[in-house]
């Protein structure tokens, strides 16, 4: 997704620090109970802040019954408990060392190392949820990464540019904006610059300003969503086929502003009309491959 | 190689703990600005600011990747003006800077190949190899990257081509024709960020390296037998570990050696690019190297050893240093990280120091944390530092100047009082009063390394893991090894209990560790340090004559029994015949004109740390609030004026008093400017959350309270 020379520049630190906030999830800050065991015989069984836990174990049989059974029992303490067998991840990551190319786009290496973890179903085990949508840095997106891909597909032109951003208490408070290439490969990726253009008022007026600012440098922006902060988390939370209700109320509610050039004029949108207008396709099911992200946006 | 390069009359050199010219010190105080990303008629404009904050040198990278046009082709500006590296260090001179230029091979610089061309990564043979045979991958924006292998003489043969180019330029301003003092040799060497044990590097190349260097520490086959309790009967019959299987006591020194030899290949990498840029004519001026940010956030105690070895690294390069990036919540970390290289180098000079982040950096600080961190820096001695970065551009942000020349404001002001403040009031002629030397335990340092029951690579996003890429509790072994309690882990909880206690002491410390020769040891009154079964002779026996010196030894909480190499070995405990138990509950016995003091009781350590700092009647500083830290520095020209750092590290607000052993006379707050009323004895002021008070005291001449 992203191109290999992204340009990264002119990013605002707090918007970036709140899209960080809004979109990323990081396992290392959750409370874990580690077990690690050398083929059933444990050799590490410790919680990550060192505190006491229940059902502490020297052999492990059966890695998914024992990760749910200490989760169960330390549910106050954890936020998940993850059971590693030491010769399988020991193989898992030089698999995924081995699968690398040097072409492969950080994005497409990262979910490829995400999705091996599914080669090792009982050698890393995590409880609740599935390893690869539980370890490392994930997208707190409610979606798949190619449900992403495709919706952007859906809504942005090739060879454009995408703003995005969130509104608290009538002020801009992240934004991203993203120039696409060709193929949808991100060419630059940046933030809104508060030193030069004013981002107060509501959704629809910091959208308006934006989308001005952005077009104003030369570029052609072919899709702006603009949220309000608890929408925008609402949203992110949502499951992929909840999120089209969750938007279309927002928009209707004048607390989310949509405006994308394949998409047909109505009020609630305020869609601008393109030569390439479309009528809007909605996004498909979300798939099983929620992927960790490779950067913010 | 040090007697040759370092024992010679050369332009720049390192004296008394600072970089220096014919005409004496030369302050550091720079920043990074990387003139092949700004539009070259950007360049004046630039450095006028940059000046105009007071920053007195400019770190340079020279990005090989950037430069190569094809293999043994470059472009310095004939084809794109931008990358005109000699009209760039051309200007920084008439501007008056000096200037560290970073040539690489390696420069990282958040570019998408790390400053390598990109056919050097596509390049297999160049590769390094994991434990298991697998390439090694650092996961990085925007293109995962392999580590390389720097063992490969064909790598070496590639720099020469780089540098054969580069460093022709570079002579040309070297000082004392021009205004380049140092060269940083590569960057951030640490295995690309494979500082796991068992990551890499296994290449054929690597490995042939490990078995030279067993064989020259043991000498032959037969001893590297009886040191591993195995039996060789070839060179090639020696493999390293590739995971961590120890069983008992015996098999530690195959493990430790392992540690080792990874500290020593990184040594040896840097000292043979650094020989290729002297041979280059780079001699005369200081050659350096920078580790990365050490321990990651809140990391292992003493994560500043291996697989990094400063002490060996100055005895190849003129010095070399940490990077810092870290919020002020870890202040700790800050003040660890600082306080090695106080006591460990040759110049404390802090090679990347933040100014704004990249990208990918999660959770980014903001002013405040960038104004704590550096106060607490210096307040723990750093004497020099690179700003990184002074202005913004691709894949960074929050640069005190933005791109496109504007200024950030509140950030300008505050780099440039910083800046303001070092030049005003000397702090080239400050140093760090520190009696007490607390030193890391190399040995269990490099058995914790190597007992990590799980190998994963760098990542700069975040492992799958989950784990830190340094060991901790996590990931260590548990496995006592046939002592009555894992090593591995125990050093790590005496390392902080004796931190811990000497902060309390009020006494000035620094840390250092085990490599640290015992000759400087005698620049400090008392070595503390973590001994447990086992520890080698050499250390043992230098530890009794430093005591018998007159030094003051303090140990804990076993005196080991044991050698390196796990046979009998009780030097330091005979140094303790003869003990008396002292009113603390240690073991004290004299030796020659010093002491040595064995602590055995976790919950005695600070009570025998007070106890022995008064025996020796150590100044001390003492403060009504536990949580504040407190550093003073002293002039050696002028014991009449001392400057005292103090500290608040919490998120509340502390009414501190604070006095330092000395009659106070007239007292001023430097960052503030302003006069601070004392009773002649207490500094009495609010301190704010995450906020350092920087005051400069005259002493009055009666002395000591």
């Amino acid at each position: 997704m992203l191109h290999q020379d992204v340009l990264m520049a002119d990013i605002d630190v707090d918007q970036w620090r709140n899209a960080q906030s809004l979109l990323l999830r990081s396992a290392k800050g959750c409370r874990r109970l580690i077990v690690i065991h050398d083929q059933g015989a444990v050799v590490k069984f410790r919680h990550t802040d060192g505190v006491d836990v229940a059902g502490r174990t020297g052999v492990v049989v059966d890695p998914h019954a024992l990760a749910r059974g200490l989760y169960l029992a330390n549910e106050s303490l954890v936020d998940f408990v993850v059971v590693m067998e030491r010769d399988a991840v020991d193989r898992y990551f030089a698999n995924i060392q081995d699968a690398w190319n040097i072409e492969d786009d950080v994005d497409e290496f990262v979910r490829k190392t995400y999705g091996a973890l599914e080669s090792f179903p009982d050698g890393i085990v995590t409880f609740p949820g599935a390893a690869r949508d539980t370890l490392g840095l994930q997208w707190r997106i409610g979606t798949s990464a190619d449900q992403v891909y495709a919706a952007l597909r859906s809504y942005a032109d090739p060879r454009s540019s995408v703003v995005l951003g969130v509104v608290s208490e009538d002020e801009l408070w992240t934004s991203l904006i993203l120039d696409l290439d060709d193929g949808y490969r991100i060419t630059s990726l940046t933030t809104a610059d508060p030193s030069l253009v004013d981002l107060r008022g509501a959704s629809h007026q910091v959208a308006r300003t934006l989308t001005d600012w952005v077009e104003a440098m030369g570029k052609t922006v072919s899709l702006t969503l603009v949220l309000e902060r608890d929408v925008a988390t609402a949203f992110l939370a949502a499951a992929h086929e909840d999120k089209s209700k969750i938007l279309a109320a927002s928009l209707a509610a004048g607390s989310a502003f949509l405006q994308s050039s394949r998409t047909k004029p109505s009020a609630s949108t305020e869609a601008r009309t393109s030569p390439t207008q479309q009528t809007r396709r909605e996004p498909t099911p979300a798939g099983a491959d929620v992927g960790p992200p490779a950067v913010p946006g | 190689v040090f007697e040759t390069i370092f024992n010679v009359e050369r332009p720049v050199s390192i004296r008394d703990h600072s970089l220096t010219l014919h005409d004496g010190p030369a302050p550091l105080y720079g920043g990074a600005v990387h003139y092949w990303r700004l539009a070259r008629d950007k360049w004046e404009e630039i450095l006028d600011s940059v000046e105009a904050m007071g920053f007195t040198m400019i770190s340079a990278y020279v990005p090989w990747e950037i430069h190569e046009i094809e293999k043994g082709r470059f472009d310095f500006g004939q084809l794109d003006p931008s990358k005109d590296i000699d009209a760039f260090l051309s200007l920084c001179e008439m501007k008056g800077f000096k200037v560290v230029v970073r040539p690489g091979p390696q420069i990282n610089s958040e570019l998408t190949w790390f400053g390598y061309p990109k056919r050097i990564l596509a390049n297999e043979r160049l590769w390094a190899q994991g434990a298991r045979g697998s390439k090694v991958v650092l996961t990085q924006v925007p293109k995962p990257i392999p580590a390389l292998n720097y063992a490969s003489d064909e790598f070496y043969d590639e720099v020469a081509l780089w540098y054969d180019a580069i460093c022709s330029l570079l002579v040309k301003h070297a000082y004392p024709q021009g205004g380049v003092v140092a060269a940083q040799v590569d960057n951030e060497m640490a295995y690309f960020f494979n500082i796991n044990a068992y990551a890499c590097d296994y290449s054929r190349e690597s490995i042939a390296g490990y078995r030279s260097f067993v064989l020259a520490k043991y000498g032959d086959l037969a001893a590297v037998s009886r040191a591993y309790s195995s039996t060789f009967a070839r060179e090639e019959d020696i493999e390293p570990p590739r995971r961590f299987l120890a069983k008992g006591m015996k098999s530690i020194p195959w493990y430790a050696d392992w540690s080792e030899y990874r500290e020593k290949y990184l040594v040896d990498a840097m000292d043979r690019l650094a020989g290729m840029m002297r041979e280059r004519g780079l001699g005369g001026i200081a050659l350096f190297h920078n580790y990365p940010h050490p321990l990651g956030p809140g990391g292992a105690s003493s994560g500043f050893t291996t697989p990094f070895n400063l002490v060996a690294l100055e005895a190849k390069l003129d010095f070399a240093g940490f990077d810092v990036y870290a919020r002020k919540e870890l202040y700790p970390h800050v003040k660890t990280v600082a306080s090695y290289m106080v006591g460990s180098s040759r110049f404390p000079y802090i090679p990347e120091f933040i100014a704004g982040v990249w990208p990918w950096y999660l959770n980014p600080g903001d002013l405040s944390d960038e104004d704590f961190v550096t106060k607490a820096a210096l307040m723990h001695g750093i004497r020099g530092f690179s700003r990184y970065m002074l202005v913004e551009r691709d894949r960074w942000l929050d640069s005190p100047i933005r791109r496109d020349g504007r200024p950030r404001p509140d950030k300008v002001e505050m780099l440039a009082r910083v800046n303001h403040v070092l030049l005003s009031e000397d702090f080239q002629g400050l140093r760090r009063e520190a009696d007490i030397l607390l030193l890391a335990n190399r040995e269990y340092d490099r058995l914790a390394a190597a007992s990590v029951l799980v190998s994963f690579p760098g990542d700069f996003l975040e492992s799958p893991s989950g784990f830190s890429e340094y060991p901790n509790a996590l990931t260590i072994s548990e496995d006592t090894l046939g002592f009555d309690a894992p090593i591995q882990l125990r050093k790590s909880t005496w390392f902080t209990t004796f931190e811990q206690a000497l902060t309390l002491s009020g006494c000035g410390f620094v840390l250092s560790d085990t490599d640290l020769p015992p000759e400087r040891w005698r620049e400090r009154k008392v070595i503390v340090l973590t001994t447990l079964d086992y520890l080698d002779a050499g250390v043992q026996q230098a530890l009794l004559d430093y005591a018998a010196d007159g030094g003051t030894v303090v140990i804990g909480p076993n005196t080991p029994y044991l050698d390196s190499l796990m046979n009998p070995c009780n030097l330091l405990g005979g140094g303790l015949d003869g003990a008396t138990i002292s009113p603390s509950g240690a073991r004290v016995a004299e030796r020659g004109t010093g002491r040595i003091i064995l602590v055995s009781d976790e919950c005695d350590v600070t009570g025998v740390l007070q106890e022995a700092c008064s025996h020796l009647g150590l100044t001390k500083s003492v403060t009504n609030n536990a949580a504040l830290d407190v550093a003073v520095h002293g002039r050696t020209d002028d014991p009449t004026t001392k400057v005292v750092f103090v500290a608040n590290p919490t998120s509340q607000p502390i009414a501190a008093r604070v006095s330092i052993g000395h009659q106070l006379g007239l007292v001023r707050e430097l960052w503030q400017r302003r006069d601070v009323a004392t009773d002649g004895a207490v500094i009495a002021e609010t301190i704010p959350p995450y906020s350092i008070h920087v005051y400069s005291c005259d002493i009055k001449p009666e002395g000591s309270l």
